[in-house]
C-alpha cells in the first residue's frame, strides 16, 4: 500500500483530511442526538474519533484528549485479546476495564471495526459516561470505594454485536446490572449509532477514493501533525521544569513532575508522586499518557489535525504503584476529577513555564486551574422514578487568566451546562441562586475567570430526601493558580448547610442573596455520601482562574469595570489591585497614590 | 542578547557574561544558571491578601509574592503550605531602612545624579538598571522646575564616556561637574552650584549605593547640613547586600545626621 506524501498531491490530501475529521464530528453529534442522559445530550462528555487499522489515532472530533489516547488504547487490546481473526466486519466491541484502557468504569468504549472489501482498513470508537454502573455509590464515583471490585461493572472487551447482530442477552444483563438500566441501554445505543455512522460513511469514502490513496493520506496527516508539533517543541529552549499538584482529605496526596525538553521530545517524569491511594482518585498509567498528550495537544497542537502524530514526541515516566500508576485492586472511580486533573495541572503547568521561554510562544501562556470540587444527586423525583444525576456545574469554572486577556467568566471548562430550568423539571431541586462567585476571580494584570456559586435545595421530592454524593480534587489549592505574580483563584467548596430557615424563606417570598441570612449549621463537605433534607441548603462554589502578572499592572478601567458588573469587590479593589473606586468612579489621585505605596512597600524588606 | 524566561524576567548577555534580569528596571538578579528566587525579595502575607473568599485557606495556607529588589514588580504569587520555609537571602544584610512617601519644595530642593554617564549606556552595567526610572523621574521633576546636577567620575573626563547617559535627556542648562573623589562635594565644584540657590534639600540618585551616594550623601547632611531624600529605587549596587548595607549605613549616622537623612521611592516623592 502507497505511504508516500509524495504520491496525495495536497488539493486531496486537504479535502481527505477535512473529510475524516467531519466523519468524527459527525459521530459526535450522533452521540448527542441519540443520548440519554445529560452527560452525553448536553455536556459533551463523550468522545468519538477514528483509528487506523494497528489502533493509532486517525482523527478525532471534538474530543476529550484523555479519552482520544486511551480510545487508541483500548482498540490495541481488542486487537491483542480477540486477534485478527476473532474481529470480524459489523462486529462491535464494549469495553470499561480501567486496567485495561479506559479511565475509570462509568466511561464505556464502543469500538468498531471497519472493512472494506473483506480487509480490516480501520476503526471507530466512542465512550459516552454513563450515569450509573452499579459502584457503591449512585452515579459511579464513589468515595467510600477502598478497591475497584466496589466500583461497578468492569468489562475487560467484549463482543457487544457480532457480525451485525446485537447479543441481546448480553446487553440485557450489562444495563441490569445499573441502576438506571433504561438510561444506560440508550447510552449504549447511542454509541452503536455513532459507530454505525462512522462505519457508513468510512465505508463510502473508501468507495470513492480507494484504499491506497486514503491509507496515504491518514499517513500523511499523521506525519504532518508529528513534523509540526516536533518542529515546534525545538524552537523552545531545551530546558527542565516542575511542578507539584495537591489533593487533601483525610490524607494528602501529591502528585510531581519534573518535564524535561531535549531537542523535539518532551518527557514527563513523575518520579517522587505519592504511592497509590485507598481513594479512588488514582489514574492508571494509560490514562495518565492521555492527559500528557492532552496537555500538549492544548497548548503545542491545538491546530494541529488530532492525530497520534501528537503521541510521539512524547514521553511519559510514572513509578507502579503511585497514583499516576497504580496496580489492582486501587480504587479508580473518582480519578477524573481528581487525579487526572491534578495530572493536568501539573502537565500543563510545566509546559506553560516551557512556552515562557520563548518569544513566540510566551504569548500562549495561561493560568492553569487545578480542578474543582463536584456533586453527584440522586433519589426518587418528582415524576415518582428513580433517577441518579449530576449537579452538571463543571463547565462553569472559571478560565485561567491570559498573557494578553483575561480568563473567561464561567467558561473554563470544556463542556457544556445545561440551564437550569431543565435541571428543575428533571429532578427535584430548587436553585436558589446560580451566579458568578464575586472576588472569586484570582487577581493579576489580567485576571483569571470568575467561577459560579450555586445554592440548590430539593423542592417536590416523594421522600423528603435525595442522597448527595461529593467529589472532585478535595482541598483549598484546588482553584485556579496564578502565573507570573498573578493571584490564585478561591477555593472551590461544596458545603451543606442543615436545619436552615429555608422553608420559612421560601413561605414568605423573599429571594436569597446572602446564605448566612438562612442561618443553620454548615460543614465543609469532603470525599462522602451525604443526604439532603428539607430544611437543608447545598451550596458550591467552583474553581475560578488564576491571575496573569501584577495585579498593580492591571488597567484601573478594568477594575472599576469589575466593580460595576460585581465580580470584584470595591474593598478588593483597594486592597488587592489599589485601585479606589467611589460609587462607579475612579478617584486617579489616590489610586496612583495608592499604588505608589504598595510599591514601595514591596520594595521594603519583606516580613 | 535576550531570551524571555517569564513575565518580566530574562535572560540577558553582556560584556561581564550571561545574567538573569528584570526586563522592567535592569536590575541584575544572578547569573544565568544560578536561582534567582533567594536574589529576590520575598515576604509572606495573609491569604486573604488575594481577595476576601481566601479565607478558608486562614491557618493552612500563607501567600508568599517574590518582588524584585529594585523596582517591586512582583514576579511570583504562590499559596504555601504555612510551614513551608521561606526562600533564605544568599547574604543576610542589615535591617534596612522603610521607604515613605515624600513631599519636596520645588524652589529648595535639587536632584543630585551622580557618576550616571554614557557608560551607563551599556546594558551589562549596574548603572544602566536605573535609567528608565531615572528618566521618568527626571522629566517630572523638570515639569516642576527642580534644579538638576549631574556628576561623572573625573577619570572619564575627556573620553567618549564623560557625557551624561542619553536617556536621562540632559538639558543645556543642567550642569554637569567632575568631581575626583567619591563624595562629589570634593573640589567645591557642588557646593559652589547649591550654595547660592538657596537650596536646602538634595535629592540623591545615581549609582552606587555604596560609594558616591554613600559618602555624597554623608557630607550633605554631615558637612553642608542639607535635608537628604534618597529613593532606594533610584541608586543602585552591583548586589543586593551592598545597596542594602549602605542605606543602612545612613539611616544610623550619629550627631542628629540621621535624622536628615530621608528614604523614600522615585513614585513618591510629589513636588509642591
Amino acid at each position: 500500500m502507497a505511504s508516500s506524501a509524495q504520491n496525495v498531491d495536497p488539493i486531496t490530501f486537504e479535502i481527505l483530511s477535512h473529510r475524516l475529521y467531519q466523519i468524527a464530528k459527525e459521530m459526535g453529534a450522533t452521540l448527542e442526538r441519540v443520548g440519554g442522559t445529560v452527560n452525553t445530550t448536553q455536556q459533551k462528555d463523550y468522545m468519538a474519533a477514528l483509528y487506523r487499522a494497528d489502533g493509532e489515532i486517525l482523527s478525532a472530533g471534538e474530543s476529550i484528549g484523555m479519552h482520544m489516547a486511551c480510545g487508541g488504547f483500548a482498540v490495541k487490546k481488542i486487537l491483542e485479546r480477540f486477534g485478527p481473526n476473532g474481529v470480524a466486519p459489523d462486529d462491535v466491541f464494549l469495553l470499561n476495564d480501567p486496567y485495561v484502557a479506559a479511565v475509570h468504569q462509568s466511561d464505556l468504549f464502543m469500538i468498531s471495526p471497519i472493512h472494506y472489501e473483506g480487509r480490516l482498513v480501520a476503526w471507530s470508537a466512542t465512550f459516552v459516561h454513563v450515569m450509573d454502573i452499579g459502584a457503591l455509590s449512585p452515579g459511579g464515583n464513589s468515595p467510600g470505594a477502598t478497591e475497584i471490585y466496589h466500583e461497578g461493572i468492569r468489562i475487560p472487551g467484549i463482543k457487544l454485536i457480532d457480525r451485525g447482530a446485537l447479543r441481546q442477552d448480553l446487553f440485557d444483563t450489562i444495563i441490569g446490572m445499573t441502576r438506571q438500566p433504561t438510561m444506560v441501554g440508550l447510552d449504549l445505543k447511542c454509541e452503536i449509532a455513532a459507530n454505525n455512522v462512522a462505519k457508513t460513511r468510512m465505508r463510502k469514502m473508501f468507495a470513492q477514493y480507494g484504499a491506497e490513496l486514503i491509507d496515504a493520506v491518514t499517513l500523511d496527516m499523521i506525519r504532518h501533525s508529528e513534523a509540526v508539533l516536533r518542529k515546534r517543541i525545538a524552537e523552545i529552549p531545551d530546558g527542565v521544569w516542575n511542578e507539584t499538584g495537591v489533593i487533601e482529605a483525610e490524607e494528602i496526596w501529591k502528585v510531581k513532575l519534573v518535564l524535561t525538553k531535549i531537542g523535539d521530545r518532551l518527557v514527563f517524569d513523575f518520579t517522587g508522586t505519592d504511592p497509590q491511594a485507598s481513594r479512588g482518585i488514582n489514574l492508571p498509567f494509560h490514562a495518565t499518557f492521555g492527559v500528557c498528550f492532552s496537555a500538549v495537544l492544548q497548548t503545542l497542537a491545538y491546530d494541529l489535525p488530532k492525530n497520534h502524530g501528537i503521541f510521539r514526541p512524547i514521553e511519559v515516566i510514572a513509578p507502579k504503584g503511585t497514583i499516576v500508576n497504580p496496580l489492582p485492586p486501587a480504587p479508580v472511580s473518582m480519578n477524573t476529577t481528581s487525579g487526572a486533573k491534578i495530572v493536568l495541572y501539573a502537565a500543563s503547568s510545566t509546559l506553560m513555564q516551557a512556552l515562557a521561554t520563548h518569544e513566540r510562544w510566551k504569548s500562549e501562556v495561561m493560568a492553569m486551574t487545578v480542578g474543582r470540587r463536584n456533586v453527584r444527586h440522586a433519589g426518587i423525583n418528582q415524576y415518582g422514578t428513580y433517577y441518579v444525576s449530576n449537579l452538571s456545574q463543571t463547565p462553569v469554572d472559571g478560565g485561567g487568566a491570559r498573557s494578553f486577556q483575561d480568563g473567561v467568566d464561567s467558561g473554563g471548562g470544556v463542556k457544556s451546562c445545561p440551564n437550569v430550568e431543565w435541571i428543575e423539571r428533571n429532578f427535584p431541586v430548587l436553585y436558589l441562586f446560580r451566579r458568578h462567585a464575586r472576588d472569586s476571580a484570582g487577581a493579576g494584570k489580567y485576571r483569571g475567570g470568575a467561577g459560579v456559586e450555586t445554592a440548590f435545595a430539593i423542592n417536590d421530592a416523594p421522600e423528603r430526601k435525595i442522597k448527595g454524593v461529593a467529589y472532585g480534587v478535595v482541598g483549598l489549592k484546588n482553584s485556579g493558580q496564578g502565573v507570573f505574580g498573578g493571584f490564585p483563584g478561591a477555593p472551590s467548596v461544596v458545603e451543606l448547610s442543615k436545619s436552615t430557615k429555608l422553608r420559612e424563606l421560601i413561605t414568605h417570598g423573599g429571594a436569597l442573596d446572602n446564605l448566612q441570612e438562612l442561618g443553620g449549621q454548615t460543614t465543609s463537605l469532603p470525599y462522602c455520601d451525604f443526604e439532603i433534607t428539607e430544611e437543608d441548603v447545598l451550596y458550591t462554589r467552583q474553581s475560578s482562574g488564576g491571575g496573569y502578572g501584577d495585579p498593580l499592572e492591571r488597567d484601573s478601567g478594568m477594575v472599576r469595570k469589575d466593580v460595576i458588573l460585581g465580580l470584584v469587590s470595591v474593598g478588593a479593589a483597594r486592597e488587592v489591585y489599589g485601585v479606589v473606586v467611589n460609587g462607579d468612579q475612579i478617584d486617579a489621585e489616590a489610586t496612583e497614590r495608592l499604588r505608589n505605596a504598595m510599591r514601595a512597600e514591596r520594595v521594603r524588606r519583606g516580613a | 542578547m535576550t531570551y524571555p524566561l517569564r513575565e518580566n524576567l530574562e535572560l540577558f548577555t553582556g560584556a561581564e557574561g550571561a545574567s538573569i534580569r528584570c526586563v522592567r528596571c535592569r536590575h541584575i538578579f544572578c547569573r544565568a544558571g544560578e536561582d534567582w528566587k533567594p536574589a529576590s525579595r520575598s515576604r509572606i502575607l495573609p491569604p486573604t491578601a488575594a481577595g476576601p473568599l481566601m479565607k478558608e485557606a486562614h491557618g493552612k495556607y500563607v501567600l508568599r509574592q517574590t518582588t524584585c529588589p529594585s523596582c517591586g514588580v512582583l514576579l511570583d504569587t504562590e499559596l504555601i503550605e504555612e510551614t513551608t520555609p521561606a526562600v533564605e537571602p544568599k547574604e543576610k544584610p542589615s535591617k534596612t531602612p522603610e521607604p515613605g512617601p515624600l513631599e519636596a519644595r520645588s524652589r529648595a530642593t535639587a536632584i543630585l545624579v551622580l557618576d550616571m554617564s554614557a557608560r551607563c549606556e551599556d546594558p551589562a552595567l549596574t548603572c544602566h538598571a536605573l535609567l528608565p526610572g531615572l528618566a521618568a523621574f527626571l522629566e517630572k521633576a523638570r515639569a516642576a522646575s527642580l534644579p538638576i546636577i549631574f556628576s561623572v567620575s573625573a577619570s572619564q573626563r575627556g573620553t567618549p564616556m564623560e557625557n551624561v547617559a542619553r536617556p536621562l535627556r540632559r538639558r543645556e542648562n543642567e550642569p554637569v561637574i567632575y568631581p575626583d573623589g567619591f563624595d562629589k562635594f570634593t573640589g567645591g565644584a557642588l557646593q559652589n552650584i547649591l550654595e547660592p540657590t538657596g537650596i536646602n534639600t538634595v535629592i540623591v540618585t545615581g549609582s552606587a549605593t555604596n560609594v558616591a551616594v554613600l559618602y555624597t550623601a554623608t557630607t550633605a547632611a554631615r558637612i553642608y547640613r542639607y535635608e537628604v531624600i534618597v529613593p532606594v529605587d533610584g541608586v543602585n549596587a552591583r548586589t543586593q547586600y551592598a545597596h542594602d548595607y549602605s542605606l543602612y549605613q545612613l539611616s544610623v549616622l550619629p550627631g542628629g545626621v540621621r535624622k536628615r537623612i530621608r528614604f523614600t521611592t522615585l513614585g513618591a516623592i510629589t513636588f509642591s
